[in-house]
């Protein structure tokens, strides 16, 4: 897919562990999970915006996108 | 979920279909039985039609008859046997599926058979019942309902309603 979820440096940048974001944004860890390898189909704004309020960045910063195959 | 498992109307269906399904396969057995007697016994049958004023036309008649009945009751059969599936899903918490989709276009289709085979067999009913009036009163019937007709456009509307609610559904899992 074209847009690629840059979670995991996000999480680096920060020392936060996955466990502790699902946590923080109160989703579970398998949904982070999903989430972070890029298999989910589609993000709400609330996942969103917890995301943003937790890791102090910008929607931007967590997703990125790449002309590519679908 | 609890209360989809603990929904008194799902098991009694499932009784009552596997019940039905069960007397379907009886009738299936009798009738085979019943076609290979009268092939066995077809100078006894034939002779016995005459006697009683039938024409001889009769036997075959009846011969055909029997087969298209079974039909009928094999295709109730694997009606009954998508729609205890169904139910076993709603049992289970997850009724739309794709599978269930396609087992309700699939019950679309038997109605509609059954309906169609159900015309040759009316059409034999009516000649042996005017054929044996002599014999004795004779009830098989069998026609095109609009009933029949309807339940077809039902499932197989029902069968989109599935397939849209199913892929819906999957698209609901994929989103975090």
């Amino acid at each position: 897919m074209p847009i690629h979820v840059k979670l995991d440096d996000l999480l680096h940048a920060r020392r936060m562990t996955l466990t502790e974001l699902a946590e923080r944004i109160d989703l579970t860890l398998a949904n982070v999970s999903i989430l972070k390898t890029g298999k989910a189909k589609a993000i709400r704004f609330s996942t969103l915006e917890a995301i943003c309020r937790e890791l102090d960045c910008q929607p931007g910063d967590v997703l990125g996108y790449s002309a590519g195959p679908e | 979920m609890s209360t989809f498992r603990s929904d008194p109307l799902l098991g009694i269906a499932k009784v009552l279909l596997t019940i039905t399904m069960i007397m379907f396969v009886i009738g299936i057995v009798g009738l085979g039985i019943g076609a290979a007697a009268l092939l066995v016994m077809k100078s006894v049958v034939t002779a016995k039609l005459l006697e009683n004023g039938a024409p001889a036309e009769a036997y075959w008649a009846i011969l055909l008859l029997l087969p298209l009945i079974a039909g009928l009751l094999m295709l109730s059969y694997r009606f009954a046997e998508s729609l205890r599936a169904i139910v076993r899903t709603v049992e289970q918490g997850d009724p739309f599926i794709p599978d269930n989709a396609a087992r309700l276009r699939t019950m679309a289709w038997l109605a509609l058979a059954c309906q169609l085979v159900a015309v040759p067999i009316g059409a034999l009913a009516v000649w042996i019942e005017n054929a044996m009036q002599e014999v004795g009163d004779i009830q098989v019937t069998g026609e095109v309902s609009t009933n029949g007709l309807l339940l077809a456009l039902v499932l197989f509307i029902l069968a989109r309603v599935f397939k849209t609610g199913a892929e819906m559904r999957e698209d609901l899992e994929g989103t975090v």
